[in-house]
This record gives C-alpha cells, sequence and structure tokens, in this order.
C-alpha cells in the first residue's frame, strides 16, 4: 500500500506542476502590441480642398483617385456615371462613391429576412452576398423567421428587444414606422445622411436625371426624415397589373382588341355565344382584381379606393362615375358575361380557372402569365394572351387610373436599421455598407448578381444571363426559383426592375399598359402622425368593409341599384368626410416636401 | 359522475362540514400526513391549472389598456373601457353578435340532437360487425382538417360543383351556393354536423351502455313498444349526460373558432357569415389592435361566463342535474 500512495503523491505533484505552467503561460502572457498607425498624423495631403483625393473618407482613410482601376479593381467616382464595362447608356444610374474595402477588419452584421427556398438552404449560399463580402469586407449572418410566422416572430423580437442589425421587408410596424424610431427599435438614419456617410444615397436624391424630384420626397418623411432604406426601380416597370384578352379566341371570332367598353360589351357576348363559357374571369379585391388595377373602374374615372383627383383626395366610391361602373358590372353579370364564381375564387382557383380555357379576358398581373401560358397550353396548344389598354367610355378620354409602381417602392420593401447597430458599434459601417447597395457597382451586383457568374455584358451594350442552372433543361427549374442563387429580389438597392427572365408577353404587357396615364393613383409614401393613423385605421376597416360587401351585392344584384345614394350616405355616416380630411392634410404636405 | 350534486347527498356533506369545522388545520395536516403520494399524484395537475390557465387570466388587463408590444403590460396606458365602447360602436358590432349566437344557436339545435339520435339508433342495431362498421365510418370526417373540408365545401359549392349538378337536376339554375347569404348558415352547421356527428355520438353511446338492462325487461313487461321504452327509460337514462354536454355546449355560445368562417365567406356573405372572431380577425390586421382583440374576447368570456351559471341554475331547477 505504501508503494502505491506515494506513486500517486508524484503523479499528484506533476500533475499540479503542468497545471499551473499552462496557467502562468497563458495568464502571464505579454500582450501583443498593436501597432496603429494613426493616417491623420501622416503627413497631411492639404492640397485644394476641391480635390476629392485631398479629403479623407468616413473612416480616416484617404481617398482614391478617381478613375477606372484605383478602389479595388472598381471605379470610384463620386461625381458622374461612368460607363466602364461598353453597357448601354440606359443601364447607368448612379455614381460610385463607396470606398472598398468598407472596413479592413472583418465585422459580421446580422439580418432578419424571410426567406424559403426549394434549393437553397439559406441566403449565405448566394453568390451575391459572397461577392458582396468580398468587396466591402463586411459578413453577413442572417436570422429567419419561420415560415408564415413573420408577423409574430416580429412582434416577438420587438417585446423583448432582441433585435438583428438589420430588418429586411419586415411587417409593418405597429403603430406605424415612425413609432419604431419613437420606440428605440429603428434607427433614424438623418443624422449619418448629413454627416456625409450615404453619397450614393444622397446623389440619387439630388442627380438622378429623370426622377431626383419623386425619389426625393419619396425617402423621407414630412419633417425631412430619413429612417428606411428603400427599394429604388430606378428602371421603371410601371404597371404590373392590367387586363388581358386571349388573343386566339380573338382570332377565331374575327375580333380586333377592344378599346371603348362597347367593344368589350361586343366581344364578350360572341365570346359567350361562340364558345359557351361566361368570358370574363373578374376579381375585385384581390391583388390583380380592381382594388389594385382599376380595371374597368377607371373607364368611368373612379376608382375601389382612394384616388388623387388633380390634387385632391377623394374616396372613389362616392363618385357617380363607381355608380356607372356598377351599373356595367350588373349588366354583364346579369347576362352572363362575368364568372358566376367569381366571389369565392381565391389565387388558385382564379389562376387555374383561366388556365382551364373557359375564360377570354381576365385581369391579371404579369408575374403570372409564364405558368397559365404553360398550363393552359397543355389543355389547348393555341392558348395566347395578350394585354390591353383599359377601354374608354366615350370618344376623347383620357385614362388616369392604372396599377402603378412608384420609382421609390412601397411600405413593403423597405430595410430598417435597428438600434442594436449603435449598441454594437457598427452603426457608422452598416450605413456607408448599405450604402454601396445603392452605387452603380452595388446596384449591379444586388439587380444582376456577380458579373461572370450570373451574366455578362456584351458587345452590343446589352446583357445575357449565363448563369448555368438556369439553362439546365433536365432540372427544368423556373428563373424565379434559381435567382436568389446570385441575385436579390425585394431587398432595399438601386434596382434594375427588368432584370429578369421574363416572358415576351410580360414585356409587352408593360410596354402597352405604360402608354396610359397614372395621374390620378395615391402615391404610395404618404405619411402620418400616429394619432391620424389610427384615428384613420378606425374609420377605414368599417368603411371598408361596408364598400366590399356592398360593391359585391349592387354587381350580384342582391341589392337593386337604386339603392347608390344610400350607400354613399352610410359611407359618409361612418366617418368619410374626417378621413378625407387627414388624407388630404397628408398629401399636402407630401407635396410640400421639398428641397 | 363524482361532479353530481345530486340532493340525496346534502346531509353526508353537511355532516362532514360540522366535522371539518372544528380545527380545519389540524383536519388538512392529518390528511396530508394520511394521504400525502395522492396529494402529490394531484399536484402538476393543480401547477398545470394555476400556472397556464389561472396565470395568464393576468394578461385580461390588456382589454383595458392602449397596450403597445414595445412596452408591455407596465408601460402601456390604462384606458379603461375605451376599448369596449370601440366595439360597441361600430356599425357592424349587432349584426357581428347577431351571427355567432344565430350559428351557434342553430349549431346547438341541430348539431347537438342529431348525436344523440343517431346513438340512439346505433344503439338498436343487433348486427355488431354492421354497428361498428357505421360507426368507424361515421366518425372519420372528424380527423379531416378544417381547410380540407373548406376546400372540399368551396369546390361542391361553386356553380358547377356537385350541389348545382343536383339543382340542375330537378331543374333549377345553377349557381354558387356561397355567395348566398341566406345559405351560409345552412352550408356552415350542415358541414360542422357532417364533421362531428360521429365523434359526439360516441360519449352517448357509452351512456347508453350504461343504462340498467333491468329497466328495459321491466318496460317489456309493462307492455311498451320500442319507442316507448326509448322514451320512458332510455331517454331519462342518458339524461345527466346530455344535461352536462348541454351546459358545456351553451357555455360556448359566443365563441366560434374564426378558421372556418374565414375559408368559407366572402364580403358576399358578410351579413349572415361575419361572426365577432373574424370581425375582429380582420381588424386585427389592420392595426395590431391588441388591446381592442383582448376586450372583444373578454366580453365574450364574461357573456359565455354568464351563460353557463345561468343554463346550470335552470337545469338544477328543472331536473335536479347540475354541473355544480
Amino acid at each position: 500500500m505504501a508503494k502505491s500512495t506515494l506513486n500517486f503523491k508524484i503523479i499528484g505533484i506533476v500533475l499540479a506542476v503542468v497545471l499551473l505552467a499552462v496557467v502562468i503561460f497563458f495568464v502571464a502572457r505579454p500582450a501583443q502590441e498593436q501597432v496603429v498607425e494613426d493616417p491623420a498624423q501622416e503627413e497631411p495631403i492639404a492640397e485644394d480642398p476641391a480635390d476629392p483625393a485631398a479629403q479623407l473618407n468616413w473612416d480616416g482613410r484617404p481617398l482614391p483617385a478617381i478613375g477606372r482601376d484605383t478602389n479595388h479593381g472598381r471605379p470610384f467616382n463620386p461625381t458622374e456615371k461612368v460607363n466602364w464595362d461598353g453597357r448601354h447608356e440606359r443601364f447607368l444610374h448612379g455614381v460610385n462613391a463607396t470606398v472598398l474595402p468598407v472596413v479592413e477588419d472583418p465585422v459580421t452584421l446580422t439580418l432578419w429576412a424571410s426567406f424559403t427556398s426549394p434549393i437553397m438552404e439559406g441566403l449565405h449560399e448566394s453568390y451575391f452576398f459572397k461577392e458582396l463580402e468580398a468587396r466591402t469586407g463586411v459578413r453577413t449572418e442572417f436570422v429567419y423567421p419561420p415560415v408564415g410566422e413573420a408577423v409574430t416572430n416580429f412582434n416577438m423580437r420587438i417585446a423583448a428587444h432582441d433585435l438583428p442589425h438589420i430588418f429586411v421587408t419586415p411587417p409593418p410596424y405597429p403603430g406605424g414606422e415612425w413609432q419604431g424610431v419613437v420606440d428605440e427599435i429603428y434607427l433614424e438614419l438623418t443624422p449619418y445622411y448629413e454627416r456625409g456617410l450615404m453619397p450614393n444615397f444622397s446623389w440619387m436624391r439630388n442627380n438622378h436625371h429623370l426622377f431626383a424630384e419623386e425619389i426625393y420626397r419619396d425617402t423621407m418623411d414630412d419633417e425631412g426624415r430619413i429612417f428606411f432604406w428603400p427599394k429604388v426601380d430606378v428602371v421603371p416597370s410601371h404597371p404590373w397589373s392590367g387586363l388581358w384578352v386571349r388573343t386566339d379566341w380573338l382570332e377565331d371570332l374575327g375580333l380586333e382588341m377592344p378599346e371603348t367598353i362597347d367593344d368589350w360589351t361586343h366581344m364578350l357576348r360572341t365570346m359567350r355565344d361562340e364558345k359557351n363559357v361566361a368570358p370574363l374571369a373578374l376579381n375585385v379585391s384581390l391583388w390583380y382584381g380592381v382594388a389594385y388595377n382599376y380595371m374597368f373602374v377607371s373607364s368611368f374615372e373612379a376608382g375601389y379606393d382612394w384616388i388623387n383627383k388633380d390634387g385632391e383626395v377623394v374616396f372613389g366610391p362616392t363618385l357617380p362615375g363607381y355608380r356607372q361602373w356598377l351599373e356595367l358590372m350588373n349588366k354583364w353579370h346579369a347576362e352572363g358575361l362575368i364568372d358566376p364564381d367569381f366571389p369565392a375564387r381565391d389565387f388558385a382557383g382564379y389562376n387555374a380557372h383561366i388556365a382551364g380555357g373557359n375564360i377570354g379576358a381576365f385581369g391579371l398581373a404579369y408575374g403570372e402569365i409564364g405558368p397559365i401560358l404553360t398550363a393552359g397550353r397543355a389543355i389547348d396548344p393555341d392558348f395566347s394572351a395578350q394585354a390591353v389598354v383599359m377601354p374608354t367610355s366615350y370618344a376623347g378620354q383620357v385614362i388616369r387610373l392604372r396599377q402603378n409602381n412608384a420609382i421609390v417602392r412601397g411600405r413593403g420593401n423597405r430595410e430598417y436599421f435597428t438600434t442594436r447597430l449603435v449598441d454594437d458599434g457598427l452603426d457608422d459601417i452598416a450605413v456607408v455598407w448599405k450604402d454601396y447597395w445603392f452605387s452603380q457597382d452595388g446596384g449591379d451586383l444586388a439587380s444582376y448578381g456577380p458579373e461572370g457568374v450570373s451574366f455578362r455584358w456584351l458587345p452590343d451594350g446589352e446583357y445575357e444571363w449565363i448563369f448555368p442552372r438556369l439553362f439546365d433543361e433536365e432540372e427544368g427549374l423556373d428563373f424565379w426559383t434559381i435567382m436568389p442563387q446570385f441575385k436579390v429580389h425585394n431587398w432595399a438597392y438601386l434596382r434594375n426592375s427588368l432584370a429578369y427572365m421574363m416572358t415576351p408577353e410580360a414585356l409587352q404587357s408593360i410596354e402597352i399598359w405604360g402608354t396610359q396615364s397614372a395621374d390620378w393613383v395615391m402615391p404610395d409614401h404618404l405619411a402620418f402622425t400616429p394619432e391620424e393613423e389610427a384615428e384613420l385605421a378606425g374609420i377605414m376597416v368599417d368603411v371598408n368593409t361596408y364598400r366590399d360587401e356592398m360593391t359585391l351585392r349592387f354587381i350580384v344584384g342582391d341589392e337593386p341599384l337604386g339603392n347608390f345614394d344610400a350607400f354613399v350616405s352610410t359611407l359618409e355616416d361612418m366617418g368619410l368626410a374626417r378621413a378625407t380630411e387627414i388624407m388630404n392634410a397628408s398629401l399636402d404636405r407630401y407635396f410640400a416636401r421639398g428641397r | 359522475m363524482v361532479l353530481l350534486n345530486n340532493k340525496s347527498n346534502k346531509y353526508q356533506l353537511q355532516a362532514t362540514s360540522a366535522q371539518l369545522s372544528e380545527s380545519w388545520f389540524k383536519k388538512i395536516s392529518i390528511d396530508w400526513k394520511k394521504y400525502w403520494p395522492l396529494y402529490m399524484m394531484v399536484l402538476p395537475a393543480v401547477l398545470f391549472y394555476l400556472v397556464w390557465l389561472y396565470g395568464p387570466m393576468w394578461g385580461s388587463l390588456i382589454a383595458f389598456q392602449d397596450f403597445s408590444i414595445r412596452h408591455g403590460f407596465l408601460g402601456s396606458p390604462f384606458v379603461g373601457l375605451e376599448n369596449f365602447i370601440k366595439f360597441f360602436e361600430s356599425p357592424f358590432a349587432f349584426r357581428v353578435v347577431r351571427n355567432t349566437v344565430m350559428i351557434n344557436f342553430w349549431n346547438l339545435v341541430f348539431g347537438f340532437t342529431l348525436p344523440i339520435i343517431f346513438a340512439l339508433l346505433l344503439n338498436e342495431i343487433r348486427n355488431r360487425y354492421f354497428k361498428r362498421v357505421v360507426q368507424t365510418i361515421t366518425y372519420m370526417p372528424y380527423f379531416i382538417a378544417v381547410i380540407v373540408v373548406a376546400g372540399l365545401l368551396v369546390n361542391f359549392t361553386s356553380s358547377d360543383g356537385i350541389f348545382a349538378d343536383i339543382t340542375v337536376f330537378f331543374g333549377g339554375a345553377p349557381t354558387n351556393l356561397l355567395a348566398r347569404p341566406e345559405l351560409f348558415r345552412t352550408i356552415f352547421v350542415g358541414s360542422e354536423i357532417w364533421q362531428f356527428m360521429g365523434w359526439n355520438s360516441i360519449i352517448f353511446l357509452a351512456a347508453l351502455a350504461a343504462v340498467n338492462t333491468e329497466l328495459y325487461e321491466a318496460a317489456i313487461i309493462d307492455g311498451a313498444s320500442k319507442l316507448k321504452q326509448i322514451y320512458h327509460v332510455t331517454i331519462p337514462g342518458i339524461m345527466p349526460t346530455i344535461i352536462i354536454l348541454l351546459i358545456l355546449q351553451v357555455g360556448s355560445i359566443m365563441n366560434l373558432g374564426f378558421e372556418k368562417i374565414i375559408l368559407l365567406y366572402n364580403p358576399l356573405t358578410f351579413e349572415t357569415g361575419d361572426v365577432i372572431s373574424s370581425f375582429v380577425f380582420r381588424r386585427g390586421i389592420e392595426n395590431a389592435e391588441f388591446g381592442f382583440s383582448a376586450a372583444v374576447g373578454l366580453f365574450n368570456s364574461a357573456v359565455n361566463f354568464a351563460m353557463v351559471i345561468i343554463a346550470n341554475r335552470i337545469s338544477a331547477v328543472l331536473t335536479e342535474t347540475s354541473l355544480w
């Protein structure tokens, strides 16, 4: 026994000594000295202050010289658009005022985004983000809410103050977006803008050759405060939803494209008689229905919701034109020209019904036409459709209402910075990084993907897609499924909204619908005070329900059209006058925003 | 049936309460020492109720606040009955409450009585194999998800669906049935019956099996026909079960889950189909009005509570059977 205790003793002592040595080694190791060169202490290049090279970047680094291949391989030019790869003039929209890389030592930003894809695990697999990281030095980490539970997740994060650095297209903030800034969740960007940390964004707001004024107004609120990053469609795709007609049926029946309401009535009657169907697929409140693309209601100079009639806000359903539209719809419904199941159809049912081949005319968004054409042709190989403009109700009428996208897209397409950036000391870096997305190169990267990987410029100034998976016949995936692998879609950046593989019908539809004006469409970016917002929401929720209900009842015939005046006066009893007042005040403030 | 409070037990209860009033603390500690394993077994259930059912009641406070997620319970301003007033001031409040009560009432009248009748009929079937097959088939629809049922209904009621075909066969014109507000309740209650009749009849079948066979024999000796037997023996035998379930059903007169309603209604049928839960659901998306939704929920619960107490009292007076 004595022998074994002796052994244990020795082992114990040896171990203790080793541990002690290890501890001493790691704790008492001399700290590495970091030699920090203070750039401000280098000999100042005190030259002409107008010369950009004499100024310093936001982090103290000297600015590179202007021109090509001087900014880590990207052209640096904060004052003018530069065509450095032979592209066509119409693909130049911004400047390159960001000094790359944004940071020398890598940092990580956390982004909250709703994302699911059948072919990718997450956005970190995207070539876009990889290239972005290579250029800027900023690593991006993603947190995803569970599918379908974005609103719950968002609300929980606000309540628990468990914030990412950036919210990408979050659900509406309870109480209005500005309330998010007041609650110290969202970060106000105005101070950074005024310090000059957003040169690309600033240039876009002030110098865009076509849309500067509109962009300026739409990127701030009534007091001139900037607090969100918007999706800016510098290549506009104004209308994405409108009326379509089956062109093969027109050929069969010897009809022309309808241009007036009477043409439509005649065409629908002919289709009903010859093809034995109810030819018009009507939708009222879904996103390719009357509420969004004003189909037929704009022919009577009324609208389903608020319209901006020559600077004055009016609620569409109170106008006499709305009654005329209801009469027309009622007449068509009674004659069997409208699909009798229209009130009960949802998205999928609506699309399926059109593809099924029993519809001659319909309202649709251009994004949906591709799959419908494919499905329709499987049943009827001649299936073809073309977009058609809104019909006129009298000679010489100018149509002023159609579905429209503003250049600065609406509330559902914004990104917000959170106050966590300030807590983590990353706010300056994040602002400069995000501003890069609004530069020419950043915008290109986001719209097309990395050059040479997903697309390339052609000698004639156009571009073509070269991402191999797009052309894989075996897989047979469509562009929209593969797209997240190399570009982004509904994020905040300088966007070419046509940078997609679109069916020729879709491109044609944009052109056709674009020939009519959208002057009377309400701007997307009105701002309200929290009290106004609450009051307006309280009034409109009842007004909207009543309008939805009564419109369908009038169309279907459950309510005689003689009761239209009673309908309007009930709407007014619900507080519509006060709502109109609020809307008008907001619109006036909106147009008063200026430079 | 331990829950029953039959009058015959009253004296017994009075006796024990006299004993208990002596020194309740001493009684409890003796009780605990003797039966502590039983109390231990009940403890998780009691904790469950306390934590998950009584605890969250505290959240009803939201109904009296202008609740903001950011500020939580303690930071949101107190606004008293404003949320309730907002609900009642809405032009649709009356309609919405009326629809909820009406749909629930029809559900009660048909959806409650039909399982009883079905159970009575099933009980009379002698062929055990046939009885089992019928039972299985009738309670299978219970397991189908609401959204599938709604999808089937939308399909069948469309103007080229089965119901329209039947109407055409009998010489009528095909219409979309879900666009007719007068038919909404029928369709809704009909689908509820189809889905739940089989399942709800199970408990009645169990109660029927418990009726004493000697009573049947006595009735046959007295010369009762089948119908008379059902009327005088069977129904009184399962009356306690019926009463209990009826009281519980009445206690949810103001609750109507919005899932099926939302899937079946459209603006044309708001007149009869818009219920409290769907109304609040629409309102909730507009502006995340938590205070408003909580107030409506509290109103619902208060009415349900009152209804349960009233129903219990009435049944105690009329039939000597009550929940408490």
